[in-house]
């Protein structure tokens, strides 16, 4: 009897996911066996020519093969094809090339390149003959000449040039590492030259080394400040700390039994990380967790409406995100993906593409896409400087409307009830943009990023822009700034002002973690690992009486966590947690926003009532006011559940819908539903408050303590 | 036959190509009960064979089903220099089965939707799994983990593989009915 054939694709993707193996990048052995293959190719196959000037040169790890070993020599007539000869004076001279070809049994190319040089040519006339159709092909791919610069296929769209060079193989869509870009010398072209890739030439520590950096980095400041350190939390503490930040829950019985034998050992806690972001079991919900962390600071700042979702309500992105971070993309190429992303967000067309739904959200104007890269990528507040020069953050309105330059071919359009990313080349003469200044004197401003000037291809401008950004400091002080707010509840620097001079005594150390996260090719897993193997990570869960008055960031201060600030992060950070699960949720519902801890501005900024409630958007976005952050949990739900039991829009079953959903995860059953209602009847008067106070009640009946 | 279309026929590039296809070769091949060290070397293999004749390329879907093929022919010849025998109507059956769940190259979107369908199973059901994919450990241990008879853990593991399976069915609509619905 046979078994089902189901079962063996099963079982062998049952495997890959549990660890045992995955399917290993094999190009580079691959090749080395072709170069060794080609060298004894017959001149005919059309794997030799394709290889020979594209492909299997190597400047590193062998010397170039030339796969057509011989040069090709004009047509000659010799001894051998006297009978071509003759041929050729009774049927013409154009079948006598014929008859030649077959008698030689000549490549066909080597005809090419004497038809098209009429003489000799070597390899390197070749190479020109293929230079020249890429450039036939780009052009009438695109009904213009390719656009002068780089190659954007080798900067952006291929990981061949890993290859070419004998480089580490990398992802497609994989950056290069370029440092000081400059374009190869080609003929009339412009010389595009990058700022020096940040970080360039530092070699990646141990993680031993980078925990002692942090670790010495943070006692230096708590002694400057007269804070005593203090005895860590016990283990069980410290894993169910763990858990919240990694995972976003608590462990289970079956997690604490399985690690209880290692959280006290600084070696056993470094396993259990490890296991925690590693292992496919644990890995898998880091991976969803961290994405929706991230997708939620990507739409975060901004009310997103239903219609400015384009119908996709942010789906398409979570998905990407959760994919990409699954598949550990490393993170520059993952922001190169979301930088330069166009295409539509309706899953039925060709053109779909996930990740460009985070320019629909944000793509409404190019001045507003600007402030949002800025401030996701770069770790700046730059709008603010669209208007005025601000010294604050040390930026003007040049590096503003720089910026903006990249931006201004975006188009996002509505096609059939979703958003579509589109852009048109930039074509007017100066590629910088021109603004006014306080006397009205028109001053322009030159694509600029992160400050430093770069280059713009007006073909293709958010590609430059996305290899610019990455390359920068502040992208990589930005990513590990952000990862630590998360850990920490509050960032080594301010975000928003990442190189600010704000919070100078941790500067050093972000700009070193910032360094060795650059170079260890921006892998996430790495830098969590880093962060929460801290000896802060394990710091005592209240501040002593003398530390209180020296570390107390909620007021404003600088946080030199000598304490876990967790009573304020941890509540807020399940509550984001749960609302982000809610998100799943019924017909309709959709996320605008997060829970945010915005430190240093007065509640009444804070409190925002959230005007508009539309039908169908839940509007979770809560500014958590610092005399509140000690409410929990239960106070960030409670707001959560007001802000839809005081709904005026929405019917009394599909509030009840969202409570249940945001309680448990599903929606009410009929039975539930009848019962509800009847509560709502027994109530008298059927009004808002009265809602309210029927949905209070369930909550408190289902709220899973 | 079908005129191959020009742009697929001139814009063959081989590593390209192996960097496209040779995932969803190796986890074929494990499909079919490859040891990996060994799928590592027949992946190698395949593309040195196709690779080292004049190749044309169609179509993405032309082009991994050739390479399947070739891929399991060297299976075949590798067992049989072994003197193992081959079932070759399960490996067809197989074969098949690939074909109708794995839409894309590489195998990547049914990694992910049986990620995904895993995160349906019940903690208990993916315990077990766990244990026997990456800890290999047999029945009995698992029963033994889980305080559960052997009988019960291999009916978990079954009725879990079956719920994965159905999981992976019902997530896997072809893309015809999709564009049809609308």
């Amino acid at each position: 009897m046979t078994s089902n054939p189901k079962k063996h694709i099963i079982d062998a993707f049952l495997r890959e996911i549990y660890g045992e193996k995955s399917a290993p990048d094999q190009t580079a052995e691959i090749r080395r066996r072709l170069l060794e293959k080609d060298q004894t190719l017959a001149s005919d196959s059309k794997l030799g020519l394709g290889l020979g000037t594209d492909h299997l040169e190597s400047d590193s790890v062998e010397p170039p093969v030339p796969l057509v070993s011989v040069k090709s020599e004009p047509v000659k007539v010799t001894s051998l094809n006297w009978v071509g000869v003759a041929a050729a004076i009774l049927v013409g001279v154009g079948l006598v090339g014929a008859i030649i070809q077959i008698a030689q049994n000549r490549n066909p190319l080597v005809d090419q390149v004497a038809k098209e040089g009429g003489g000799e040519k070597d390899i390197a006339g070749l190479a020109a003959i293929e230079d020249a159709d890429v450039e036939k092909k780009q052009k009438d791919k695109s009904g213009r000449p390719p656009a002068k610069g780089v190659d954007r296929s080798d900067l952006v769209k291929t990981d061949i040039g890993s290859i070419e060079t004998g480089a580490k193989p990398k992802q497609p869509g994989r950056l290069q590492e370029q440092p000081g870009l400059t374009e190869p010398a080609k003929g009339i072209q412009a010389k595009r030259v990058f700022p020096e890739r940040f970080a360039v030439g530092v070699a990646p520590t141990e993680l031993g080394s980078i925990l002692d950096q942090i670790n010495s980095s943070l006692s230096e400041n708590w002694r400057v400040n007269v804070i005593a350190s203090r005895v860590p939390v016990e283990g069980s503490l410290w894993l169910e700390r763990l858990f919240d930040c990694l995972l976003g829950r608590a462990p289970s019985d079956l997690d604490i039994a399985r690690f209880s034998q290692d959280w006290e050992s600084q070696e056993g806690r470094r396993r259990i990380v490890h296991q925690l972001v590693a292992y496919q079991d644990y890995s898998r919900e880091f991976a969803n967790h961290w994405a929706d962390l991230f997708f939620l600071s990507l739409v975060s700042t901004h009310r997103v409406s239903l219609e400015e979702m384009g119908g996709s309500r942010g789906q398409p992105l979570r998905q990407f995100l959760r994919e990409s971070f699954q598949k550990e993309k490393p993170w520059d190429q993952m922001v190169t993906e979301l930088i330069t992303a166009k295409g539509s967000m309706n899953p039925e067309s060709a053109l779909y593409k996930p990740e460009a739904e985070y320019i629909a959200i944000h793509g409404r104007n190019s001045t507003q896409l600007a402030a949002q890269f800025s401030r996701n990528f770069l770790g700046a507040e730059i709008q603010c400087a669209q208007c005025h020069d601000d010294s604050l953050y040390s930026l003007g309105r040049k590096d503003f409307f720089g910026l903006e330059a990249y931006l201004t071919g975006v188009k996002v359009s509505q096609k059939t009830g979703y958003a579509e990313v589109t852009e048109s080349p930039i074509d007017r003469k100066n590629l910088g943009r021109f603004y006014f200044d306080e006397q009205k004197v028109s001053i322009y401003a030159p694509p600029t990023i992160a400050g430093r000037e770069t280059p713009l291809d007006p073909a293709d401008p958010r590609s430059d822009l996305a290899l610019a950004i990455v390359q920068s400091d502040q992208f990589s002080m930005t990513m590990v700034n952000w990862v630590w707010r998360e850990i920490y509840g509050y960032g080594l620097s301010r975000p928003g002002r990442v190189k600010a001079s704000i919070n100078a005594p941790h500067r050093p150390l972000l700009t070193h973690l910032a360094e060795q996260w650059s170079a260890s090719q921006f892998d996430f897993r790495t830098m969590i690992e880093w962060v929460v193997l801290a000896d802060a990570f394990s710091a005592p869960g209240a501040p002593s009486s003398d530390t209180l008055a020296k570390d107390i960031p909620k007021f404003g201060g600088v946080p030199f966590f000598s304490y876990s600030y967790d009573k304020t992060k941890h509540d807020v950070k399940s509550a984001i947690a749960k609302l982000v699960k809610a998100y799943q949720a019924p017909a309709g519902l959709t996320l605008v926003g997060r829970l945010q801890l915005s430190p240093g501005t007065s509640p009444a900024e804070e409190v925002d009532p959230l005007n508009a409630v539309d039908d169908n958007v839940l509007p979770i976005e809560l500014e958590v006011p610092d005399f509140a952050k000690g409410w929990g949990v239960e106070a960030a739900m409670v707001a959560v559940l007001d802000q839809i039991a005081l709904s005026a829009k929405l019917e009394f079953q599909t509030k009840l819908e969202h409570v249940f959903m945001l309680g448990l995860k599903r929606k009410p059953n009929g039975m539930e539903r009848s019962q509800a209602q009847q509560l709502l009847s027994s109530a008298g008067t059927v009004d808002v408050e009265s809602e309210k106070q029927v949905l209070q009640d369930i909550w408190w009946a289902i709220y899973p303590r | 036959m079908e005129k191959p279309s020009t742009s697929a026929n001139t814009e063959l590039d081989p590593l390209l190509l192996v960097d496209t296809f040779q995932t969803g070769i190796w986890r074929y091949l494990r499909a079919m009960g490859c040891e990996s060290s060994l799928a590592d070397d027949l992946v190698q293999d395949t593309f040195v064979t196709v690779l080292q004749k004049p190749f044309e390329h169609y179509s993405d879907a032309a082009t991994a089903s050739y390479l399947r093929k070739v891929a399991l022919n060297l299976f075949i010849s590798f067992k049989r220099r072994e003197g193992r025998v081959v079932a070759t109507e399960n490996i067809e059956a197989i074969s098949d089965a690939w074909q109708q769940w794995v839409k894309d190259d590489s195998g990547d979107d049914l990694f992910f939707t049986l990620n995904q369908c895993l995160e349906e199973l019940t903690e208990r059901a993916r315990w077990a799994l766990k244990m026997r994919f990456r800890e290999k450990r047999s029945r009995l241990e698992i029963a033994q983990s889980l305080k559960i008879t052997e009988h019960g853990a291999k009916n978990l593991m079954q009725r879990a593989k079956k719920q994965l399976r159905d999981c992976v069915e019902s997530k896997s609509q072809p893309p015809d009915e999709k564009t049809t619905r609308n």
